[in-house]
């Protein structure tokens, strides 16, 4: 099932109904949630349930496990040792939750990778590929249940005792697909209350679904069809502009597939009466790579940083203090994650330098200001703005060509595209009214968080509630008669 | 949020209703569903399976049950998009069990059908899919499942591209007045606009029209690639035979072609073969063919701006043409008996 998709138009209401017509009890509305989240699991697979269902029952028991034999004590009555039973569960559910993501999504990589070496030395292919189906959701949902149960191994939180409650948490329809990924500390109280019916976060859902489907159905789709895929498909039948177009073209499609994915799931999960972290702060006002990784799937390099950074900078190895180290390695972790291939691989490379360049500058830039506070200035200044700005975005946008090509080979082809060695002078169809009110969306959607144009949002929300619900009304024509026909897939559910 | 909610919707409403009048949308097609609904509680004297130009038949069934003083009930089955493999389907799923049903006393309830037509063409004996792939027919979750099917499939490989054709049947129905709705896929309003802009100029019409006409002859000159795919001909098999075994007189139709969509090449490289292929397959089958590919009385102007299905004023020249030849059978009084079966060959 797609939130984009014409069933949606069926489950979504009939849920609600179900959820708001209910008693108002958390445990009402977690099991209708629940069975709801099942429904849509299994709609994309109904024989892969159980990976969902065995996956949350393991963290909950460990989750009770760790609650168990808190860290206090060093000894219990009986003499055995606490913190080697808390090390053993977490170690259990850590080795469960990486089995699990490993063999689904990575055993065709290693396996293929492993039988190339093999072959190289003559030994033959001897490892089974097998090209397992990924269950959906499941690179969001380990990665959650895992932050869950770190944060009860460090006691930051409590073990959460309800099932359905944790359930819920895990399989949350609107976030199953492709995040974001939430943490217990903030969802878990929220699931555990009953949610109550309110007219302003309910107004704020449904602007939030609008702005998010527009964002995917019609950008992204718009985008994706008409001018990224057919020339990553095909490289060497487009002249260079075509190149350059799908490139930056991908820059749109990408952000307005994952963030307006993320902007819709808000605006679902608000109907239920659960907020949502935001997802993406308008990552292409960024100035430095450090600023765009805290402002594009937050949910994502937070926990990288939370879980991996962090313990490996700040931690008793060889990683401690080397920043640049820790860097490398969260994002060749993010590039794995993104999917198994060697273009991910250097994708995440190449962000890991860039990083790590990045903070070596700003730790040579601040010897400058301290040096001469006339740097200070220099670095407030609009020229060093514009310069950091460019720098930022086209890096990003260059990096890119790895995350999007489907080969080695086929980056290499579009690579001789962009520079105009590819053969061809045929082009995509450039003069689009689509494609200019994509460009002009991506600015002002941009621009109304800078500037005086900040208010907009606010006056918006401030004019009468008909005129609000005419301009609501006229998006929703738009989307009928311009959102393409056609399956439509979120790029990130792949991941 | 009320007040939101209501100006939105209204907004919706009327700007549909708005564009109403700016684009024109033929009111609804029969369909399967619409077909199967009048089998339920009508006994036809004659049948008739084909795509959406089945359609043309309602026309004859019109014009024959006023020549005949309502003696035969023509009951006509369109499935969109064609393909023999899905009328097999229909007819096991949704037609067969019309046909066995008894009542108390063991009785057939509807005892009167004498002929089976089979309306085709070239395409409907083209594979779905690749040539030797089992891919099915999205025009059956669109226009021939009822929910069961669609619940069926859905349990056993959740929602898919393919079933959920059924569930955008289902919303299109329902809201057929809406012609946002209608609209989806096939960009009438965008053209509605632009003709409303400034009026299109005789060349952009002349260029449109040479375009759709060119794209006409390479689809025909490319049947000659796909037509006859074992699976499609072995449902023709299973469709003839089911009627043949029960004593119903069973004919095939080749529609006609709008003449501007001919090639000599077309002709050459599929309708030709086509034509004389079925003549030798009703041959050996023992089942009547009538060949109006080309032999047909209907202009270009009979024919639609798709140029595949005829307007009601070609409907009604080929239903008296039909009526007053090659499906005369129908009209005279002394019809084929039960149970015989006509030799074959076309007109």
């Amino acid at each position: 099932m797609n939130p984009t998709g014409l069933e949606f138009v069926f489950f979504f209401p009939a849920v609600l109904l179900v959820y708001w017509l209910g008693p108002r009890r958390a445990a009402w509305q977690n099991a209708v949630l629940l069975v709801a989240s099942y429904l849509f699991y299994a709609s994309w697979n109904p024989s892969l349930v159980w990976v969902i269902a065995l996956a949350t029952a393991v963290d909950y028991v460990v989750g009770l496990a760790l609650d168990a034999c808190p860290a206090g004590p060093d000894r219990d009555a009986g003499g055995s040792s606490r913190p080697r039973r808390r090390k053993a569960a977490l170690a259990a559910s850590i080795a469960f939750n990486v089995g699990l993501l490993g063999w689904f999504k990575y055993e065709g990589f290693f396996a293929e990778s492993l039988n190339t070496v093999l072959e190289t030395v003559g030994l033959g292919a001897p490892l089974p590929v097998l090209r397992l189906a990924l269950p959906l959701g499941l690179s969001y949902y380990t990665l959650q249940k895992l932050a869950y149960v770190l944060d009860v191994y460090y006691e930051r939180i409590p073990a959460c005792r309800n099932p359905l409650t944790f359930a819920t948490f895990v399989a949350f329809f609107p976030q199953l697909i492709c995040g974001p990924i939430t943490r217990a500390r903030t969802m878990v109280p929220q699931f555990s209350q009953p949610r109550r019916l309110q007219a302003a976060v309910l107004a704020g859902g449904g602007g939030a679904f609008l702005l998010g489907f527009f964002m995917k159905a019609y950008v992204a789709d718009r985008m994706g069809a008409g001018y990224v895929d057919p020339v990553f498909a095909d490289p060497g039948s487009y002249g260079a502009a075509s190149h350059w177009v799908a490139l930056f073209g991908y820059a749109v499609q990408l952000f307005c597939d994952f963030a307006g994915y993320s902007i819709l799931a808000i605006g679902v999960g608000r109907f239920f009466g659960i907020e949502l972290p935001v997802n993406f702060d308008r990552p292409y006002l960024s100035h430095s790579m450090l600023e765009f990784w805290r402002r594009w799937h937050i949910s994502l390099n937070t926990w990288l940083f939370d879980y991996l950074f962090a313990p490996l900078t700040t931690g008793r190895s060889w990683f401690r203090g080397r920043m640049e180290a820790g860097f490398l390695v969260v994002f060749l972790v993010s590039g794995l994650w993104h999917g198994a291939q060697w273009t991910f691989v250097l994708w995440g490379l190449l962000h890991g330098v860039a990083l790590a360049v990045n903070h070596r500058f700003d730790e040579f830039y601040k010897g400058m200001c301290r040096k001469d506070r006339a740097w200070v200035a220099r670095r407030k200044g609009r020229a060093y703005a514009a310069v950091a700005w460019v720098v930022t975005q086209v890096f990003f946008v260059l990096t890119l060509l790895p995350f999007r090509a489907s080969t080695m080979g086929n980056l290499a082809e579009f690579c001789r595209g962009l520079a105009g060695l590819g053969g061809s002078t045929e082009e995509v169809h450039l003069a689009s009214t689509h494609l200019a009110f994509a460009a002009l969306f991506m600015l002002g959607y941009h621009l109304v968080a800078v500037g005086r144009l900040r208010a907009l949002p606010a006056w918006f929300r401030g004019l009468p509630a008909p005129v609000r619900g005419v301009v609501y009304g006229l998006v929703i024509v738009f989307l009928f008669i311009f959102v393409p026909v056609g399956p439509s897939t979120f790029v990130y559910a792949q991941f | 949020m009320i007040a939101v909610v209501v100006a939105a919707a209204a907004t919706v409403v009327a700007t549909d209703r708005l564009l109403s009048r700016v684009v024109h949308f033929n009111p609804p097609l029969r369909e399967v569903a619409d077909a199967v609904a009048e089998y339920d509680v009508s006994d036809p004297t004659i049948l008739v399976l084909g795509s959406s130009h089945a359609r043309s038949f309602e026309t004859l069934g019109e014009v024959l049950a006023r020549r005949t003083s309502g003696r035969e009930r023509l009951l006509a089955v369109p499935l969109e998009w064609g393909k023999l493999s899905s009328y097999e389907w229909v007819l096991r799923h949704r037609l067969e069990p019309r046909v066995f049903e008894t009542d108390a006393s063991g009785r057939k309830v509807r005892p009167g059908l004498r002929h089976f037509i089979l309306v085709t063409e070239w395409w409907d004996t083209c594979p779905v899919g690749p040539p030797g792939s089992d891919a099915p027919a999205a025009n059956l979750p669109a226009r021939a499942w009822v929910f069961g099917d669609f619940l069926a499939d859905a349990l056993r490989h959740g929602l898919t591209d393919y079933n959920k054709n059924y569930l955008n049947n289902i919303w299109t129905r329902a809201l057929i007045g809406s012609v946002l709705v209608r609209d989806r896929g096939h960009e009438t309003i965008k053209e509605g606009l632009r003709a409303l802009v400034g009026e299109v100029s005789p060349a952009v019409a002349r260029a449109a029209f040479e375009r759709r006409v060119h794209d006409w002859h390479v689809m025909l000159e490319g049947g000659a690639d796909c037509m006859g795919d074992p699976r499609e001909m072995a449902a023709l098999e299973g469709i003839t035979s089911f009627f043949q075994a029960l004593g119903v007189e069973v004919t095939i139709v080749l529609y006609p072609k709008m003449p501007v969509t001919v090639t000599p090449s077309g002709t050459d490289k599929t309708l030709r073969p086509f034509s004389e292929r079925m003549a030798e397959w009703a041959r050996e089958h023992r089942v009547r063919l009538l060949d109006w590919t080309l032999a047909h009385p209907l202009r270009d102007e009979d024919w639609e701006v798709d140029f595949d299905h005829l307007t009601s004023g070609g409907n009604r020249r080929l239903a008296e043409w039909a009526l007053d030849r090659d499906l005369a059978f129908l009209v005279a009084p002394a019809a084929a008996p039960v149970g015989s079966s006509s030799s074959g060959g076309g007109p």
